[in-house]
Formats: C-alpha cells, sequence, structure tokens
C-alpha cells in the first residue's frame, strides 16, 4: 500500500505509549477578541488587492453545502473562503500586496431568484459570518495570518441596505405574491407589481384593494431558514421602522429615490436618518474591528445613504478603533459614480478618509488608456482635486483624502479592463500609471493572471482556473511595479506634478504621451508613459521640450522597466524622453 | 454466497451429523421517562447528551434476538447465526407504524480445531465498556468472512469485509437520466464504490488468581475512487481514501473485581464508523487524510458480597483533515461510576454518577466563544431482577435522575431546541433491561 497515511506512524507511537497524545490541545489564540494591533503607517505605502473571498481559493470544502462549483455559474456559490486566502497568503505577498480588500464578512442571504449571496452584499446578520467563508475564529486567522505577512486586511461592509427580507403585502393575503394585477392610478389600466420589489413611491409602497389604495403596504418578515432568508440580526433590525419601505429606485436622477429607495434586487433601504438605526450601525462595525484586528473598511454603496450620516458614522468609527488601540483605520467608500465633485464630497473631517476613484477610471484608464483619449484629460481630472476632495489632513496619518484616492482599473461591478481593451500593452501601460501615480494602487483578483470578464458576473472568475501561477508575464510584471514602488518612496508619499500632457491623439511627436514627477523631498522619480497604441510618444512638441524641475545637468538613470540607460536635463529643466507605444519609464536623479 | 453457505451447511448436518444445539438469545430495553414539567411547556422525552456515548442507561429503546443453530459433526461444528435488531420509538409511545428493522447478524461459522471459518454479515466486537455501551476498541458491522486460529488460552482472527453506504451518495448514487430510445426518464448507477474493511486481532489469557488478557488489534479500510454527479452535467471526481487503525485492550480480574483498559488510534478513513460518512470533515482532495483519533478508555468493577461499585469512561481526541480547527475537531470525555445495593435475592438500588465533558476547537456559532460543555448527572435506580448479582438480568428499574447542564452544553443545542433552555434537569421513568442466550434444544 503506498505511504498515503502518515498518521500511521503516530499510531505505532501511540501504541506503544498508551497514553493519550497532547497534540493538537484545544488552547486557541484565536478564542477571544484578538489583541489590537496597528500595521499600516502610511496608507499610500499600501498596495490594495480586492478579493471576492468566494473567488478567490476553496481552502475549506467543508463549507460547501449548497455551492455549485460550476465554472458556468459565475452568479452561484462557487466556493472559495477565508482558508484559501490563508493558504494562499504567499502568492499574495509575492505579488507585492500589502493590503487585502475582502469580500463582506457577515451572514448574507444564501440566494436569491436563483442568484447566489456569494458577493456577500445581501446581509442577513450584521453580527454573524457568512458560513461559507468561514467562522469567527478563522476570520481572525486570516487576519493575523495576513498581517504576519505584513498585509492589511480591509473589510467591505455594507449600511445603506440589507437583503431581500421582507416583502411588501400589497394585497394584504400573507404570502409575497410574484405578480399581482392592480389598476395602481385608479385607472382601468392594470399594472403588474411585484411584492418583491414594488416601484418607488414617495409616500411609501401602498396596499391596493379592488376598491383602491388601502393605506402603507404591511411588510412581510420572510422566514426560510434552508435559505439563511430570516429577518435580520441583531433583532433590532427587525423594527419596520428602521426601513424606508418606498420600494426600488426608478429614476436614478432623483436624490430621494437615490437615498430612500431600496437598491435593485429588493435590498431594503435601511432608514439611516433614525438615530438608533445610526446607533446600531456604529455599534455592531465598531464590534467588528475589535472581534478581528481589521485595518479598514470599504464601504459600499456610498451615494444612497443620507449625506449627514456619514458625518456621524465615520468620526464614530475613527473614535472606536483609536479607542481599542487601533491607529490610522481608514475608511473609504464607493461612489459608483463619474462626477468627480459628488465622489469627492464624502471625504473630509465629516466624511470618508477617501474613495474609490471612478472619475478617474472612466476618464483616464477608460478614457486615456483604451480608448485614446488625449493625455490631457488627466491634467483636466486631477486640477479639480483640490476643489473636489478634503485637502485637510484629516484621514489617517493626518494625511488628506485628496492623497489618499483609490486608484483603480477595474472591480467587482464593471468589466476587465481586458475584456474591452483586449491589448495587453495597453494593461500594462495602465498599471504603470497605477503604480506610479499617487494614491493607493488597487488591484481587482485576477488582473495578475490576465483575466478578461465582461459584466457581473462575467467579471468574477474563480482565481483557481489560473492555477495561482506566479510565473506569468502580469504577474511577474505588477510584482516589479510593487516593488519599484516599495524601493521609491518618491512614488508612494511624493506630490504629483504633471510634467507633460498633450491634447494629441493623432501623429502628432508627443501624442499619447504623459509624463509626472514625484517628489518626496527627500527623493523623486519622473515617470514617463506613452498610452498611444500606434506610435512612439515624446514629451516634446514643436521643439519644445518638456520641462522638469530638476536643475540643469541634472543626470536621470532609467530605473525601470531596466536600469542602465541615462538622461540629462537640459537647460531650465528641459528633458526630452521617447518610449515606444505603451511602454513607459521610470526614471530618478542619478547617485551624487 | 451466504445462501450457499447455508446449504452447505445444512446438508452437512443432515448427512453427517451427531448433535443439534439451537440457541435463542435477546438483547432489549425499553426505556421511558419524563423531565416532569409537563404544563409547563416541557415534557419532552429524552435526556440530554452531547458525546458520543453517553450513560447506558439513558439509551433508546433497542431489541436484538440472536437465534443460533449449532451442529456438531465428526470433524468440525458448523452453525448459523441470525440476528435481528428494531430501534426506534415504540409504536405505543409515537403512534407510528414504522419500526426500523436490521439485520444485525447473519453468518456462517465452521470450527475444526484450531481453526475457525465464518462467513456472512455480522458485528463484529472486542469488548464493551458496559456503563457506555460501548466498544472502544473494535465495533465493526461487515459483510464478508474471516477466519481464526485458536490454542489453549488464545486465539488470533483475521477478517475482511466489505460495505457500500448509501447515505449522501458518497459510495453510491442512483440518479435520473433520460430514458434511452424513448420518453420520460429511467434511474442508472452513476456511482457504486464499495470500501474494504480488513481486521486482525490476537488474544491470550493467563489465568491464575489473577486472570490476565491483553488483545492486540489492528483494522484497515480502503475506499477506491468514484465519480459523482453533482448537477447541471457536472460530474466530480471522489478520490481514493484510506484510513488504518491500531490499538489494544488488556482485562485484568480477580475474585473480587476486574477492570479493562482499551486504547485506540486511527487515522484517515478509519477515524470514523464504518457506516458513518466523515461529512464535513474532508480536505480539500476531498479525502480524510489527515484525520486522527487518540482514544483511551478504561473500566473496573469490584463486589464485596451486596455491594458493588463499576466505574468507566474515555477520553478521546479527534481532528478531522481539512486543517480548519472547527467543531469536527474535539475532545470529548464520558464517564459514569455506579455503586450498587443488593437487598435479598432480587432488590437491587443502584445510584449513578455520570460526567459528560465536550471541548470542540471550533467556537460555538451562538455564543462566538469556545465552549467546553458538561453534563452532570445522577441517577439513583433502585430495581427488581431476575436473580441476585449487580449486572444480572433481566431487571425491571425505576430511574430517577438529576441533570445539569452548564451554559456550554446548553449552547450545543440550537436555541429553538428544548434542551437548551434549562441548566436543571429532573427525570423519572421506568426501564427494563434485559440479556440472555439459551439453549432451547
Amino acid at each position: 500500500m503506498p505511504s498515503i497515511y502518515p498518521e500511521y506512524k503516530n499510531i505505532l507511537s501511540y501504541l506503544s505509549l498508551v497514553v493519550v497524545s497532547a497534540a493538537g490541545c484545544a488552547d486557541d489564540p484565536y478564542a477571544s477578541d484578538p489583541a489590537i494591533t496597528s500595521n499600516v503607517d502610511d496608507w499610500r505605502d499600501e498596495v490594495i488587492y480586492q478579493a471576492m473571498v468566494d473567488r478567490f481559493a476553496d481552502g475549506d470544502v467543508n463549507n460547501n453545502e449548497g455551492v455549485t462549483r460550476d465554472p458556468a455559474e459565475l452568479a452561484r456559490w462557487q466556493g472559495g473562503d477565508w482558508q484559501g486566502l490563508i493558504d494562499r497568503a504567499s502568492y499574495l505577498e509575492a505579488l507585492g500586496v500589502t493590503a487585502l480588500w475582502i469580500s463582506p464578512v457577515v451572514a448574507n442571504v444564501e440566494e436569491d431568484a436563483g442568484i447566489g449571496g456569494y458577493h456577500g452584499y445581501w446581509t442577513r446578520s450584521f453580527i454573524d459570518t457568512n458560513p461559507h467563508f468561514g467562522d469567527i475564529a478563522k476570520l481572525r486567522e486570516l487576519v493575523a495570518v495576513m498581517h504576519d505577512h505584513g498585509i492589511a486586511v480591509i473589510v467591505d461592509i455594507v449600511v445603506n441596505h440589507v437583503g431581500q427580507l421582507f416583502y411588501y403585502d400589497i394585497n394584504q393575503n400573507g404570502q409575497p405574491d410574484i405578480t399581482t394585477l392592480y389598476a395602481t392610478d385608479g385607472s382601468d389600466t392594470v399594472d403588474i407589481v411585484t411584492e418583491w420589489d414594488p416601484a418607488y413611491d414617495p409616500r411609501g409602497v401602498q396596499s391596493f384593494t379592488s376598491l383602491g389604495e388601502s393605506g402603507p403596504a404591511p411588510l412581510g418578515w420572510v422566514y426560510m431558514p434552508e435559505l439563511n432568508r430570516l429577518p435580520p440580526e441583531p433583532a433590532e433590525f427587525q423594527d419596520d421602522g428602521w426601513y424606508h419601505r418606498r420600494g426600488r429606485v426608478t429614476d436614478w436622477s432623483d436624490q430621494a429615490q437615490v437615498e430612500l429607495a431600496d437598491f435593485p434586487g429588493g435590498l431594503k433601504d435601511l432608514a439611516t436618518e433614525r438615530p438608533e438605526v445610526r446607533e446600531a450601525l456604529i455599534r455592531v462595525f465598531s464590534d467588528w474591528i475589535t472581534w478581528t484586528d481589521i485595518d479598514g473598511y470599504r464601504i459600499d454603496t456610498v451615494k444612497h445613504v443620507e449625506r449627514d450620516f456619514w458625518a456621524e458614522f465615520a468620526p464614530a468609527i475613527r473614535a472606536h478603533a483609536e479607542e481599542i488601540g487601533k491607529e490610522n483605520f481608514l475608511l473609504f467608500g464607493e461612489v459608483f459614480d463619474g462626477d468627480d465633485a459628488l465622489i469627492g464630497s464624502y471625504t473630509g473631517a465629516d466624511g470618508l478618509d477617501a474613495n474609490v476613484y471612478f472619475s478617474q477610471k472612466y476618464q483616464v484608464f477608460d478614457g486615456v488608456f483604451k480608448d485614446n483619449a488625449p493625455t490631457s484629460t488627466i491634467a483636466a481630472l486631477f486640477a479639480q482635486r483640490d476643489a473636489h476632495y478634503g485637502i485637510d489632513p484629516t484621514g489617517p496619518a493626518g494625511v488628506a483624502p485628496r492623497d489618499l484616492l483609490v486608484n483603480f482599473l477595474d472591480n467587482h461591478d464593471v468589466p476587465r479592463f481586458l475584456w474591452q481593451q483586449d491589448d495587453t500593452t495597453a494593461l500594462q501601460a495602465a498599471l504603470l500609471f497605477l503604480f506610479t501615480e499617487d494614491g493607493l494602487p488597487c488591484l481587482y483578483y485576477g488582473t495578475e493572471q490576465g483575466f478578461s470578464g465582461g459584466n457581473d458576473p462575467a467579471n468574477r472568475e474563480p482565481l483557481w482556473r489560473s492555477g495561482y501561477a506566479t510565473d506569468g508575464a502580469l504577474f511577474g510584471y505588477i510584482s516589479s511595479l510593487a516593488a519599484l514602488r516599495a524601493e521609491i518612496p518618491a512614488l508612494r508619499r511624493g506630490s504629483l506634478t504633471l510634467t507633460w500632457t498633450t491634447d494629441h491623439t493623432g501623429a502628432e511627436e508627443d501624442a499619447g504621451a504623459v509624463a509626472f514627477v514625484r517628489d518626496d523631498g527627500a527623493s523623486s522619480a519622473l515617470v514617463v508613459i506613452n498610452a498611444s497604441a500606434t506610435q512612439d510618444a515624446a514629451t516634446s512638441f514643436g521643439g519644445v521640450d518638456m520641462v522638469t524641475p530638476f536643475p540643469a545637468g541634472t543626470v536621470l538613470e532609467q530605473r525601470w522597466p531596466e536600469a542602465g540607460a541615462t538622461w540629462v536635463v537640459g537647460a531650465g529643466g528641459a528633458l526630452r524622453v521617447e518610449v515606444g507605444p505603451r511602454q513607459g519609464v521610470v526614471l530618478v536623479p542619478a547617485a551624487g | 454466497m451466504i445462501l450457499h453457505l447455508l446449504i452447505v451447511i445444512i446438508e452437512w448436518s443432515v448427512s453427517d451429523c451427531y448433535a443439534t444445539d439451537i440457541w435463542f438469545g435477546s438483547y432489549g430495553r425499553v426505556p421511558v421517562s419524563t423531565d416532569l414539567s409537563a404544563g409547563a411547556g416541557g415534557g419532552h422525552g429524552s435526556p440530554a447528551q452531547i458525546v458520543s456515548h453517553g450513560p447506558r442507561v439513558d439509551a433508546e429503546p433497542y431489541l436484538e434476538l440472536d437465534f443460533k443453530l449449532w451442529r456438531h459433526g465428526k470433524d468440525g461444528d458448523f452453525g448459523m447465526v441470525f440476528t435481528p435488531a428494531v430501534a426506534g420509538e415504540l409504536f405505543a409511545y409515537s403512534g407510528v407504524w414504522d419500526t426500523q428493522i436490521a439485520i444485525r447478524n447473519l453468518y456462517a461459522e465452521a470450527e475444526a480445531a484450531p481453526f475457525t471459518l465464518w462467513a456472512g454479515a455480522r458485528m463484529y466486537r472486542g469488548s464493551d465498556l458496559f456503563l457506555l455501551d460501548f466498544w472502544p476498541l473494535n465495533d465493526l458491522n461487515i459483510v464478508g468472512g474471516g477466519a481464526g486460529f485458536l490454542w489453549d488460552d488464545g486465539r488470533a482472527d483475521l477478517a475482511v469485509g466489505f460495505n457500500r453506504l448509501r447515505a449522501e451518495e458518497w459510495q453510491y448514487q442512483i440518479r435520473e437520466v433520460p430514458e434511452a430510445g424513448g420518453t420520460g426518464t429511467e434511474e442508472v448507477l452513476s456511482l457504486d464504490r464499495q470500501r474494504v474493511v480488513g481486521a486482525a486481532a490476537v488474544s491470550h489469557r493467563w489465568g491464575g488468581t489473577v486472570d490476565v488478557r491483553p488483545e492486540f488489534y489492528l483494522e484497515g479500510h480502503f475506499l477506491p475512487r468514484g465519480d459523482r454527479y453533482i448537477g447541471d452535467l457536472i460530474t466530480e471526481t471522489l478520490p481514493s481514501d484510506g484510513g488504518l487503525a491500531g490499538g489494544l485492550s488488556l482485562r485484568i480480574g480477580g475474585a473480587d473485581g476486574w477492570g479493562t483498559l482499551w486504547s485506540r488510534a486511527a487515522g484517515g478513513l478509519a477515524v470514523w464508523d464504518e457506516l458513518e460518512v466523515p461529512e464535513g470533515a474532508f480536505n480539500t482532495a476531498y479525502t480524510t487524510r489527515g484525520a486522527a483519533l487518540h482514544r483511551l478508555a478504561l473500566e473496573g468493577g469490584w463486589t464485596e458480597r451486596a455491594v458493588g461499585v463499576i466505574g468507566g469512561g474515555y477520553v478521546e481526541r479527534r481532528t478531522d483533515a481539512d486543517g480548519v480547527r472547527d467543531a469536527d475537531d474535539r475532545w470529548e470525555a464520558s464517564a459514569a461510576v455506579r455503586a450498587q445495593w443488593l437487598f435479598g435475592k432480587h432488590g437491587d438500588i443502584g445510584l449513578e454518577f455520570s460526567q459528560q465533558v465536550l471541548a470542540a476547537d471550533g467556537i460555538n456559532p451562538r455564543s462566538q466563544r469556545h465552549e467546553v460543555g458538561q453534563i452532570s448527572r445522577v441517577q439513583l435506580m433502585p430495581a427488581y431482577q431476575m436473580g441476585w448479582g449487580h449486572r444480572y438480568q433481566p431487571q425491571l428499574r425505576i430511574q430517577y435522575s438529576l441533570s445539569v447542564l452548564n451554559e456550554g452544553a446548553r449552547l450545543q443545542f440550537p436555541a429553538e431546541d428544548l434542551r437548551s433552555a434549562t441548566a436543571v434537569q429532573h427525570r423519572l421513568g421506568l426501564a427494563a433491561e434485559w440479556w440472555f442466550s439459551e439453549k432451547v434444544k
């Protein structure tokens, strides 16, 4: 028989001793709240990796009940869990990741209309872990293991809504009717209404009878334990009054609907203007920090919550973190919108530390790096930062929100970069920009493996398809960029000064060129990238070269992609650097 | 195969025999009790248990009938054993006309000293820990056969058997497919993998003032790979699996007392009962490789005329294969001590203290903490029995028990479960228990 049972050796020794082994005693370092540690000095030093837990790695097959594992069914559970992340911590470390953003950890509705709650945004209980991912001890272990690997942990949270835990009993028959037919406006025209997800009504969803309206529709809380579709926990969230009860948003331009209506999919909107709701949300999300020693929150659907909620929630969470000894806890959010001013408006002392930079995603990574928009787009966008984002040092370690923007190419809600632009060199040029601009680079899982899925859920591929290869070109490219960023302080904390952008997108010599200097006072770097797919680009046009802040005669050495070449800065800081299509260089002043 | 053996035995016995013995025996127990809270929202019918093997006196109703035909031939002895068993709730209790019947033994055996042979289905067991109704070293249910070699005061046995569990579509799966060449569906067998279980035991008895009997035991399990259909035209591979177990028992007996020690260590598939699917315990390859069990058990008794004391218990450490410290990785201990006083020829009063301890590595999902569940129980059992002796049966008992469940024990049950609600439980009940085997011819 092949030697597949190493435990047999234990049996033999055991037989000779005839004593019960003391191995594996139940002394568990994760049995109670962990010691609180501070793991981030300055978030600008970090490289964030967004992992959808259900898709990253399946480390424990025993929590797969109800998991299809069918790669053709990406809208359903696939089996990833926290143990999988623990098992693959070295993979993340090899990639250069220093902060891990994980899916919501709370227990979710298992399934709704055939779609799985694998993503974690359908909260059922604010105080229980998602059993498909692990228990509280496993989450503590995950955080501790990541900390041991030098990786901070950011948890995704949702305060705007819960899962589809109740229906509107419009016809008051005590059951959720998928289609009911009513003349909702009193006319002869019959409307189709679903009691799970009726359309927005500013008065609140109304009941109807054959005689017409009959007042607010009562809520029907669902009790379906087989789907973990139960009234929410803690029990105080089972109060009907804690929800807006106005039905599903139908007009995204109506701010009232954006904030008060149920999110599509019947996700019931919490009445976050109520003090007791705020107090409860602050309490549960303070507790998760205490329970697990996590280092930050990424907050979902920020713009769908009353704006003044954040002025209460964010300071309270910060205060709790500081109170228990957690320094530099990060709060950044998702304002899923291309409006830069709107995104920035949620940051500051009375808001969040930062937000994911959707306006940059659309204008720069989609516009410039995929669709050949002029690089002057970058200058125009960046010029708005001071006006749109908090500039006071209110964030962790006294960094202003303006300088903590979470930069990203794609995420779980948008198609992957390579789906829209399948040229890997375009992705590489964008990645160079991502890792050298100011702010926090945030990498969506699978980018390092060349994943190219389209819209949700195609962009949520199981990472195990890749075999977790670390010898692929993209993996190596990204890890080298992470190493470069770690090596040069200016690329992390330095100010950013654009030194060349252009309106040109044709055959002009600078079409596609963007250059900027990062400088932290002690170190500096010049980054030159050519976003053009078709031609070389130079930091020069019409005989006028780029002006850099470097004194004339400064020798700049190429540090990336490989060391070797040098440039000498001309009079007045002038410098002409030419790079190939979708290529880039990083130059640093020569020592001495 | 079994039928063929029976035919051979019958033919042999008809043609060449000089004595036939027929034995009938039975083991059975019928307990019933109440928690004395009728009318107060309670009245539930079973005592709380959090370990694998609680006190024997709390066990569910069970009945075995043993039929044994034994013929003595010129060159050896032959026989067959048939043991149907009945378990589950009794009709008079549940009102449900639904009895569970199992065939625990159905085998034929031949003995021609110094060899024995058997084939069929049988319980293949060693000695039990009486107070907990538990076989700590070896307790197999197999369909197969075996051979033994006997010598004065000792024997060596080998057995091999098979099983193919129907549970959880782990070894066996039937599914519906479109009917070939027709309409509708038909059932097909899409997974059928047998587990092979082998066991070997050697024991010897040294008699004298003190009787000493050690037994050494080895057990192996092997399960071949199989493919299981999981839906949506997807089939997954269940890899081959296996496990080994080994251990010993040592029984020492004297004029007034006796004691037995058992120890068992197991790895892989042998960690679990051969009739149990190790659900929730697989590693990422869907095998049990890496699982381990260590168990130590003791039982002893002492008798001085009308007074007797018997005590026993076990402690075990079980870890599963998934590498995740959860509820499947646990320390478990259970022990009982019973003192008995005999009155006259038929009277007996027993007082039993028992303790159950369960400490899982995983945190309790209700409390979000590690919990050590403990149930302490004292039972007073006046009994009327057929003869004079501390374990003499049949026995008619009155049982009163007082159980104290700590919070950790109550948290083992869902919040909605009656047993999670009460820290102190009183129970009063009646029980009958018997065990006999007699040659009726």
